[in-house]
């Protein structure tokens, strides 16, 4: 009888010690880690893919996400006006790609005075003490013009049909691509025009290029959208065409012949790397900036996307 | 603890089978109990997100809208006209513009256009004009209007009914000065039919909505004033909190500012996990029912050796030695059983042994007894002796030594070891004959057997040593006058055989060590002595047969009785 009792103590021991390991009060929480994001539109794929990307992230590292775009890359004022509205919100971080990288950046003291970290994403704010999260847009007009430059033989006539240049990004790449081409003496830049940022150029316009500059053997365009205007207005003619983007239809494109080279930006990389980036470093100052790299596509090695 | 083996094999099948199934039961009850509840508290958080992100992105299309209204520059113009004017057709125009949007976004309830400097309101209501707008309400939205980017509670101070969630945004002219107020509301009544009402299920007790500042919006029960519930650190997070009994849930949306804090009695959930628990006792009930069945049959088979092996000992304890174990098993007790049978068999052998050793041993005394007497050299001669006196013409004395050899005859010739009573007396005869020749025929014999006797069997030299006796103690030779009586008869199947004397008789004292003295005689015709008579008597018939001595008053009488053979 005594051994019997034992057991069934020990039964009662075990019994208990198993019941009282499972003790979980907090059960599911999120990360209370809130980032607040500024598009710059929401018309394109690729800001389509931007946010896919920061949703994707947000889910992994257990963040809290809010998204705000607005209409469309020209409404520069009513981006500023966001910028504040989501700056009075109770926020640990906010993302911006800036529709003007220059002129009012008032809103980065006042994210100083709420505490919250401030970074740029995919355009450089031209200020000290934002970190940027992005493509080397420089070396992405450099790379550009060296494959112009390649596939011209090293003469010829150039257009460069840009976005707007108060963007930092298509400012830098422009920069980017006149400075290689610098090097090639026998390459002329007939002209620059800007505004078009993820927009076609009217046709109007465009008829008005090709009739005041007739000898044009290049185009350089700063985004993916103006990209595919342009080539579809120049098909039949003999023109070599590179921009920046990396979208299904252009990828098309360039395999199909009408489109020479792109520099990649994966949107859905930039919106990724944004979050995950802040996120890192939420404990820190003076954060560096982070790039990401891009890559020239060619018809030689478009397969691979 | 029982007592036998096949107990005690049942009650540790049974403990160790309860333990087994106690302790899997228990974790997988555990485990079962976890997984229910996470799977509980995933599809709670998940329902709960989707709703309440559904709000935020509501609010934000509101946000977009607003915005979109208060940039248009025709709308602008239209309001910045009205407010230095009050037009009515302007107003129409604002009130037609609102009224649309209204329609269009099934979110808002209203949409007021507050000029402050008027203390007008347009609303997208039916009456669409409302006037004296309160000092107070002005520089509330006013105040609120500058900093806060979130929606806000207010009172429907338009209806005076009711509370509205409010986005203010801001109409301002070419130097930046606000001179109109957009207020985009959404009636607490949608935010709580449209939303919280989707969260609530029976095992909801209480659930509160609140704003970016944590001021109740909409609730579900009356009980509760605005800030009464547990405002905890939690309040701004998106957070399930288990507390045993209750769940408390926590989730704001980030856009908006509004979020809920729920809480729920798992009452459901855990009767679940209850009725698991009873699932989880009845099985551990059945099977230890079942185990007990095949435990009680299982036990039998394997103890039925252990069984047969004890009734065995038990047999052999009580005497009986032909018994044997059945050997069914070659396991321990398989072994133990045909030992122990071998066991009985070798002790078996041994007694057998011994009885036939002790027979063996009775044979080679009762032998040595018989032959003492010396061999056939000495007949051989006699009868040369006997030939010799006879040719020499002395006939008694050659009738004596044929007697004499007769008698040697008898005695050593005669293996066997009964001889017809007859034959004995024969014996007797040529031994008396004898013994009357020594002693010059001073003493006489008479003979009473009768017919019946005279063919019984009995073991060779019982009477002569009687006899013997007799003349050599008994009775007085010198005198002359001694008579010795042998009778024979058969009673009751029993046959009896008397030698009467009317010698001098024996003391008690004699009495008592004749028949029981080993000394060997020396001056009779053998050795054999009385006692021999009695102890062969003793082996051959044990106690059915008998000697006895009786005094007489004058003499002795010795009777020896046997059973009829």
């Amino acid at each position: 009888m005594y051994l019997f009792k034992n057991i069934i103590l020990m039964f009662i021991i075990i019994a208990f010690l198993l019941t009282a390991c499972s003790d979980n009060r907090i059960i599911y929480t999120e990360d209370t880690y809130k980032i607040g994001v500024i598009t710059k539109s929401k018309n394109s794929e690729y800001w389509l893919s931007v946010e896919s990307g920061m949703k994707e992230a947000a889910d992994d590292y257990n963040i809290d996400l809010t998204i705000v775009c607005p209409n469309s890359e020209t409404d520069m004022d009513i981006q500023i006006e966001y910028i504040y509205d989501m700056l009075n919100k109770n926020i640990d971080a906010i993302a911006i790609s800036p529709l003007n990288s220059y002129d009012n950046l008032d809103y980065v003291e006042y994210a100083k005075e709420k505490n919250i970290s401030i970074y740029a994403y995919d355009t450089k704010i031209a200020h000290n003490d934002v970190a940027y999260i992005g493509i080397d847009n420089k070396k992405v007009g450099y790379d550009l013009a060296k494959t112009m430059a390649e596939e011209l033989g090293h003469k010829g006539n150039i257009a460069i049909i840009s976005g707007t240049l108060s963007q930092e990004c298509h400012r830098m790449r422009v920069e980017g691509f006149c400075e290689y081409m610098e090097n090639e003496p026998n390459i002329n830049i007939s002209l620059v025009k800007s505004g078009y940022s993820n927009l076609r150029v009217p046709e109007n316009e465009l008829k008005k290029i090709f009739e005041d500059y007739p000898d044009l053997n290049g185009v350089m365009t700063t985004s993916a959208v103006t990209a595919m205007g342009i080539s579809e207005a120049t098909k039949g003619k003999d023109i070599s065409i590179v921009s920046v983007d990396l979208q299904e239809d252009i990828i098309n494109a360039i395999k199909n012949g009408l489109i020479l080279a792109i520099s990649t930006q994966s949107g859905y990389e930039i919106g990724y790397e944004t979050i995950k980036y802040i996120y890192e470093n939420k404990n820190n100052t003076n954060v560096p900036d982070k790039i990401i790299d891009t890559e020239i596509i060619t018809k030689s090695n478009v397969d691979k996307y | 603890m029982p007592k036998t083996i096949r107990g005690k094999l049942l009650v540790v099948i049974v403990i160790i089978t309860a333990f087994a199934t106690i302790s899997t039961t228990v974790a997988l009850y555990i485990k079962a109990s976890d997984i229910i509840k996470k799977n509980y508290i995933l599809l709670l958080y998940n329902k709960v997100s989707y709703i309440i992100d559904s709000l935020d992105s509501d609010i934000q299309d509101i946000y977009y809208l607003s915005n979109k209204i208060v940039n248009d520059d025709s709308f602008n113009n239209v309001v910045y006209e009205y407010s230095k004017d009050s037009d009515n057709s302007d107003a129409t125009l604002i009130f037609n513009e609102l009224k649309n949007y209204s329609v269009n976004y099934s979110q808002i309830s209203s949409m007021y256009l507050l000029i402050p400097e008027k203390r007008i309101v347009i609303t997208s209501e039916d009456y669409p004009i409302y006037s004296s707008v309160d000092d107070n309400i002005i520089n509330f939205i006013s105040e609120k209007g500058k900093e806060i980017s979130y929606p806000i509670i207010m009172d429907n101070f338009v209806n005076t009914t009711g509370k509205n969630i409010t986005y203010i945004d801001t109409l301002r002219d070419s130097y930046g000065n606000i001179f109109a107020y957009l207020l985009t509301n959404v009636d607490e009544r949608i935010l709580y039919y449209k939303y919280l009402k989707l969260l609530i299920d029976k095992n909801v007790s209480n659930i509160v909505m609140f704003d970016y500042n944590n001021e109740v919006i909409a609730y579900n029960n009356d009980e509760i004033t605005s800030n009464e519930f547990d405002i905890t650190e939690n309040i701004d997070k998106k957070i399930i909190v288990d507390k045993g009994k209750n769940i408390d849930v926590f989730y704001k949306g980030i856009f908006s500012g509004i979020g809920i804090y729920m809480n729920i009695e798992q009452d459901e959930l855990l009767q679940e996990l209850k009725d698991i628990q009873y699932y989880y006792i009845g099985i551990f009930f059945i099977i230890i029912a079942i185990v007990i069945i095949f435990a009680v049959y299982i036990t039998q088979i394997i103890n039925r050796p252990i069984k047969k092996l004890a009734e065995t000992v038990e047999s052999v304890r009580n005497g009986d030695l032909s018994v044997r174990a059945p050997v069914y098993t070659s396991d321990e007790i398989g072994v133990f059983s045909k030992e122990f049978n071998n066991t009985l068999d070798y002790i078996e052998q041994l007694i057998q042994q011994v009885i036939v050793e002790e027979q063996k041993k009775k044979n080679a005394e009762l032998e040595a007894l018989q032959y003492q007497i010396t061999p056939h050299f000495m007949y051989n001669t006699l009868n040369s002796i006997k030939f010799a006196v006879l040719i020499k013409g002395e006939k008694e004395i050659g009738n004596l030594i044929g007697d004499f050899v007769e008698l040697l005859q008898a005695t050593i010739n005669k293996k066997g070891t009964f001889i017809t009573v007859a034959d004995e007396i024969h014996i007797l005869k040529n031994y008396v004959h004898l013994q009357q020749f020594r002693h010059q025929g001073l003493f006489k014999v008479i003979y009473n057997i009768t017919p019946e006797a005279e063919r019984c069997y009995i073991p060779r030299l019982i009477l002569q040593p009687l006899i013997e006796n007799s003349i050599l103690h008994g009775i007085d030779i010198k005198k002359g006058d001694g008579v010795i009586i042998i009778n024979s008869y058969v009673k009751d199947n029993m046959l009896y055989l008397t030698v009467e004397d009317n010698g001098k008789g024996m003391s008690d004292e004699q009495l008592k060590t004749i028949l029981v003295s080993s000394v060997k005689k020396s001056n009779g015709l053998s050795s054999i002595g009385i006692s021999n008579i009695r102890e062969r008597i003793e082996l051959y018939y044990n106690k059915r047969g008998g000697i006895q001595y009786e005094k007489l008053e004058k003499g002795l009488k010795v009777c020896i009785y046997i059973p009829v053979n």
